[in-house]
Formats: C-alpha cells, sequence, structure tokens
C-alpha cells in the first residue's frame, strides 16, 4: 500500500507541474504546440532523451536481457548512442532551419511544400499515426505492468487474478489520465517541463535501483563484492546470457532500428522547440552517454534475473507469465516499501515522458495538418478552438490505443521492434527530400506505398499472430532491413524514371550557393 | 580559436564522417562475443566492449559539432537570436 500512495503521489506533482506551466503559457496554440520555439540545450537534452527513452528502454530492455541475456546491449543501446546522434545531426538540425524559416510545426506540413503536393499529405498523416499508436501502445502496455508488478500481493481479498496488485489495465488507465491531465494543461511547455523532470527522476532512481538491487542479490560487503557476487550466480547457472551469439547480420540489422529516431513525429516536434540550432549540441554529444547510464544497469539486472535469490528463494523459479514484469518484479522483491514505490515511480516516469510528447503531436497533427490544412488564410483562426480540437484528437487515439492494450500483452520489446521498422522505412524518404534534389513526387509517393506495403506483408504474412515474433529473416535479418531497402530502391527508380521537380520549388530549399563558396571547396 | 581555411575544413568533415563509419564497424566487431572474461570480475566482456563503443560515440559526436557543424546553421551565440525572432513575431510582440 506504500507503493501505491507513492506513486499516487508523484502522480498528482505531475499534474501540478502542468498546471504551472499552464500559468507560464502565451496562450497562443503555437505556444501550446511549441513552446513558441524557446528551449534551451539542457531542456532539449532532456526532453529528448525522455522522449525516445520508453517502456522498450526500461521494461523492455530488463524482460529482454531476461530471457537472451547481456546481448541486448549491443543490440539495440550502443547502436543508438550512434544512430540516435546521427539523427539528430544530419535531420534535426536541418529540419530545424527549415522549421524555423518556413513555419512548419509538423513533418507533413515540410512534406507538403517540399514535394509541392498537398494530396501527399493525406496518405503520410495515416501512415505516421498508424505507427504511433503501437509505439503508445508500449507506453501504455508498460505503465500497467510496472503498477501490477510492484502491487503484487497489496489487496489480500482483490484482483486474484492479478496476482492481488492493482490490475495491469487499471494502472494504464490511470497512467493514460494523468499525461492527458498534464499535457492538456501545460502543452508543449509543461510537457517539456515534466520529460525534464521524469527524466532526471528516471536517471537518477535507475541507478538507485541498480545499486540496491545489486547489493540485495549479490549480497558482498562492498557494492564491487556485490556485483561480482550477482553475476558469479549468473555465471553458475546460465552462462550463456552473459555471453552474445547473434548472427553477425542479425546484429548488423539492428543498426536499422534506431534509423526510425529520424522520423519519429514527436522527435520533429520537439526539435521545432529549440531556441537555436546550437542547442542541438549538447542533446549530440551526450545522449549516447545517457543511453548507457540507462540501458547498462536494466541489461544487467535482466540477467540477473535469471538466478537472483532473495531470503533463500529464486526470484523467478518458473519464467514470468508476463516478461514485462521482470523489472518491477525485481524492484518489489528486493526494496523496502518506501524505496520501491520510490523506484516505481522512476520507471513510470520513463514511461510517462514518451507519452506526453507522442499525445500532443497526435493533437497538433490532426490540427495542422488536417482540420487547419485547407484553411482561408486571409480569415482569423480561433486559436481556442484549435486547441480544442487537438485535445478531442488526442483522446481518441489515446483511446484506441487503450482498448488495444486490453487485449493480449505484448512484449514490449518486440512489439517496439515492429513499430521502430516502420519509421526507419520512412527515413531514406526524409534523407532524399532533405539532401537530393532529384526526389519527386512519384518518388516519394511509391516510397511511402511500398514502406507500408512491405511491412504489413511481413507482419501479417507469416509472423504467427498478434504480436508477432519478429522470427522472418531475410537473409538472416530482421524486418526492418526489407522494410528499409525496398522503399529505398522504389524511391530511387521512381524518381529517376519521373521529371525532376521546378526548380522554383528546389530553390526554396536548396539554395543556389555563390561563386565565393563554389571557390572556398 | 582561428577558423580553418576551407580545404582544410574540408578536409576535417571527411576524416570526422569517415570516423563514424570506422565507429559502427567497430560496434559490428564479433571478436569479444563469446568472450566469458570478466572485467572486474563482474562485467562480461562482450558488454564492456559495447560500453566502450557508446563512450567513444560520445567523444566522436563532440568532436563533430567542433570539426563538421553544418555550414548553412550558424553555429555560435547568433543564432539563438534567430529563434528569438521568429518567438516575438509569433507572440505579435
Amino acid at each position: 500500500m506504500t507503493q501505491l500512495g507513492i506513486i499516487t503521489g508523484y502522480l498528482v506533482l505531475l499534474l501540478g507541474l502542468g498546471a504551472l506551466a499552464a500559468r507560464m503559457s502565451r496562450g497562443t496554440s503555437r505556444d501550446f504546440l511549441l513552446a513558441s520555439h524557446s528551449i534551451g540545450p539542457v531542456l532539449l537534452l532532456m526532453s529528448l532523451f525522455g522522449t525516445t527513452m520508453t517502456a522498450f528502454a526500461l521494461v523492455g530492455s530488463t524482460g529482454k536481457s531476461y530471457q537472451l541475456g547481456i546481448g541486448v546491449y549491443g543490440l539495440m543501446a550502443s547502436s543508438s548512442g550512434i544512430v540516435h546522434s546521427l539523427c539528430f545531426f544530419v535531420i534535426g538540425v536541418k529540419l530545424w532551419k527549415l522549421g524555423q524559416k518556413h513555419g512548419y510545426t509538423t513533418q507533413v506540413e515540410y512534406f507538403r511544400d517540399r514535394l509541392g503536393s498537398h494530396a501527399f499529405g493525406y496518405l503520410l498523416f495515416p501512415v505516421l499515426v498508424g505507427l504511433v499508436i503501437p509505439y503508445l501502445l508500449m507506453g501504455v502496455l508498460g505503465a500497467g505492468a510496472v503498477i501490477n508488478g510492484v502491487t503484487q500481493g497489496t489487496f489480500e481479498e482483490l484482483f486474484e487474478s492479478a496476482d492481488h496488485g492493482v490490475p495491469s489495465w487499471l494502472g494504464s488507465l490511470v497512467i493514460c489520465l494523468v499525461v492527458l491531465g498534464y499535457v492538456f494543461t501545460g502543452g508543449m511547455r509543461g510537457t517539456a517541463w515534466a520529460n525534464t523532470f521524469q527524466t532526471t527522476v528516471f536517471m537518477v532512481l535507475g541507478v538507485v535501483t541498480f545499486v540496491v538491487i545489486a547489493s540485495e542479490i549479490g549480497g558482498g560487503d562492498s557494492f564491487l563484492e556485490s556485483l561480482q557476487g550477482a553475476t558469479a550466480r549468473v555465471l553458475e547457472s546460465h552462462p550463456e546470457k552473459l555471453v552474445m551469439k547473434p548472427h553477425p547480420l542479425f546484429f548488423l540489422s539492428f543498426l536499422l532500428i534506431p534509423l526510425s529516431a529520424g522520423m519519429f513525429p514527436h522527435l520533429f516536434q520537439h526539435w521545432l522547440t529549440a531556441r537555436s540550432a546550437s542547442a542541438f549540441k549538447l542533446p549530440v554529444i551526450v545522449h549516447p552517454l545517457f543511453i548507457l547510464i540507462v540501458w547498462v544497469p536494466c541489461v544487467m539486472v535482466g540477467a540477473w534475473a535469471t538466478a537472483a535469490v532473495v531470503d533463500g528463494q529464486q526470484v523467478f523459479a518458473t519464467a514470468p507469465k508476463n516478461v514485462n514484469t521482470v523489472l518491477p518484479i525485481m524492484v518489489a522483491k528486493v526494496a523496502g516499501p518506501v524505496l520501491s514505490g520510490l523506484l516505481s515511480a522512476g520507471i513510470l516516469a520513463a514511461v510517462m515522458s514518451s507519452l506526453d510528447s507522442q499525445f500532443l503531436c497526435l493533437g497538433t497533427m490532426f490540427t495542422n495538418d488536417i482540420v487547419l490544412a485547407r484553411r482561408d488564410e486571409s480569415r482569423q483562426v480561433d486559436d481556442a478552438r484549435v486547441v480544442q480540437l487537438a485535445r478531442w484528437f488526442i483522446v481518441a487515439i489515446v483511446a484506441v490505443t487503450y482498448l488495444l492494450s486490453l487485449g493480449t500483452p505484448a512484449a514490449i520489446f518486440d512489439l517496439g521492434l515492429w513499430c521502430f521498422a516502420g519509421f526507419s522505412g520512412l527515413v531514406p524518404l526524409v534523407l532524399a527530400a532533405l539532401y537530393w534534389r532529384r526526389l519527386t513526387l512519384c518518388g516519394a509517393t511509391a516510397s511511402v506505398v511500398a514502406m507500408v506495403v512491405t511491412w504489413l506483408g511481413l507482419f501479417l504474412g507469416d509472423m504467427g499472430g498478434y504480436p508477432p515474433d519478429p522470427r522472418y529473416r531475410f537473409f538472416e535479418m530482421l524486418p526492418v532491413a526489407a522494410i528499409v531497402v525496398v522503399p529505398t530502391l522504389v524511391l530511387v527508380v521512381v524518381s529517376l524514371l519521373t521529371r525532376p521537380p521546378d526548380d522554383s520549388v528546389l530553390d526554396k530549399f536548396f539554395p543556389r550557393k555563390t561563386q565565393a563558396q563554389r571557390s572556398d571547396r | 580559436m582561428t577558423n580553418p581555411s576551407g580545404s582544410t575544413a574540408v578536409w576535417r568533415r571527411r576524416v570526422f564522417w569517415l570516423s563514424v563509419v570506422v565507429l559502427v564497424a567497430v560496434q559490428q566487431y564479433s571478436g569479444f562475443w563469446d568472450s566469458r572474461t570478466l572485467v572486474l570480475d563482474f562485467l562480461p566482456a562482450p558488454l564492456f566492449y559495447q560500453v566502450v563503443v557508446s563512450l567513444l560515440a560520445v567523444v566522436l559526436w563532440w568532436v563533430g559539432t567542433v570539426v563538421a557543424w553544418p555550414d548553412d546553421v550558424p553555429s555560435g551565440a547568433n543564432d539563438a537570436e534567430v529563434g528569438g525572432e521568429m518567438a516575438s513575431r509569433e507572440d505579435g510582440s
């Protein structure tokens, strides 16, 4: 019950933060959606990191490490440290500059302008929303699993099917409502503040969690001895968890998963909040370090969990019903009620710091790309009405996601691989739009269609029901390899076969170099 | 710090991007994958290797922001004015 009290207190604190941000609001839709481009390097770093570190990073990585061992870090974390920063560098900064110059708020606005086609937006919008839903689903499932995991055994008479803890459906529902609450009141400023606060919370408490778990299950006199003790148990009973054994091509294909950050709609919106281009430097540099700080403890805890013994009993004598509960159960078993409550709040902080950006981004996309897309420029837009519409669309999407979460609980890691693969399949499009003058509307359209067809074909094909495990191998690689390669080839071939774009459009995005600049090279 | 000449800057950029490719290759190197060595008797060698890759990434991206920051994006304090100007315009101030 103590854990529940602490988690509740934390959620109330977040709602208060949203209310405080609302008092700072300038009252415009631009302020609600982009915080008036006022976010500096530190807030940008924390909000970008908080947004990209989801339930996938904490709950998913621990669960997957429990299943596969420490190789999970190489598969996802070290590659993300390289590829995420690469995306910030070559896509984020460039899009920020174009957003500043032309006033874009969403990806669809940029692509409509770049390709000279309004209709293209109606193709891209549902694809992006369709891919954000499984991303949201990861957070919603993760939140429910965490709350259930740490409260198991709390209610002696109630919730038997949830091991007498708060059922996942109820935990997920409460988290959705709280995040909706502070996003609605605080807008982008509230979201950036909450992200910064929550990123700090989950990083600090993450390290505390690691120390507490290591000390408890390692049993040494010093911290180092505890670490050695915890690993020694794994070495005795599950030595295979301490090595990596993926096929090299399978490992290579994992490099394409973090590429998805280049097309996350919520990251695009965060990029546009930057006060200046130099605000990107800190996130570019520090992002790999932050990933390390979060992932190494999670991966080690997952591996340790396979052999962990507390009070003379194996923590997981049998594999857990839901692998997403490995981390919260470890926390609940080794920490006292107060610390367990705090640590759980830290895990929830990571989950919510992604959900909030995604919620807000969906509202922005709906109002800008659909509702206001054909507006008469000469007519005054009712700002309050715009914000209201954004909120209703967010509620509708969250409701759909929540209902999906009530189905079979997916392993968050596997769900993430599919979701991220779709976004990765759109990255060739944004790279071509930014750096290749020869990209045509037909090439871009064919590329998006090719991505959707490839993704659906692999997902619904011989994948084994919902949610399918990524069992598919194409030359030993993950589905993401085909989902990136096919749209890329289609984009290049169709663009080269169709009429080049007009110079009037290109001049807007590719300024001609002066004689002096050319001779400088 | 003086600005490097045009050709020096171009070479620095090329070396930087080549280093990124090398880092990716280093991340993919499988030589330590099945090593049973424990660094400090607790950290598996394959994991330690990938941690070093993450730290190298930090250093490399720091170098990148110095030598390969995009030409057409202001990198100093001046560019704050771009954002500030935009924000003021949107507020109508």
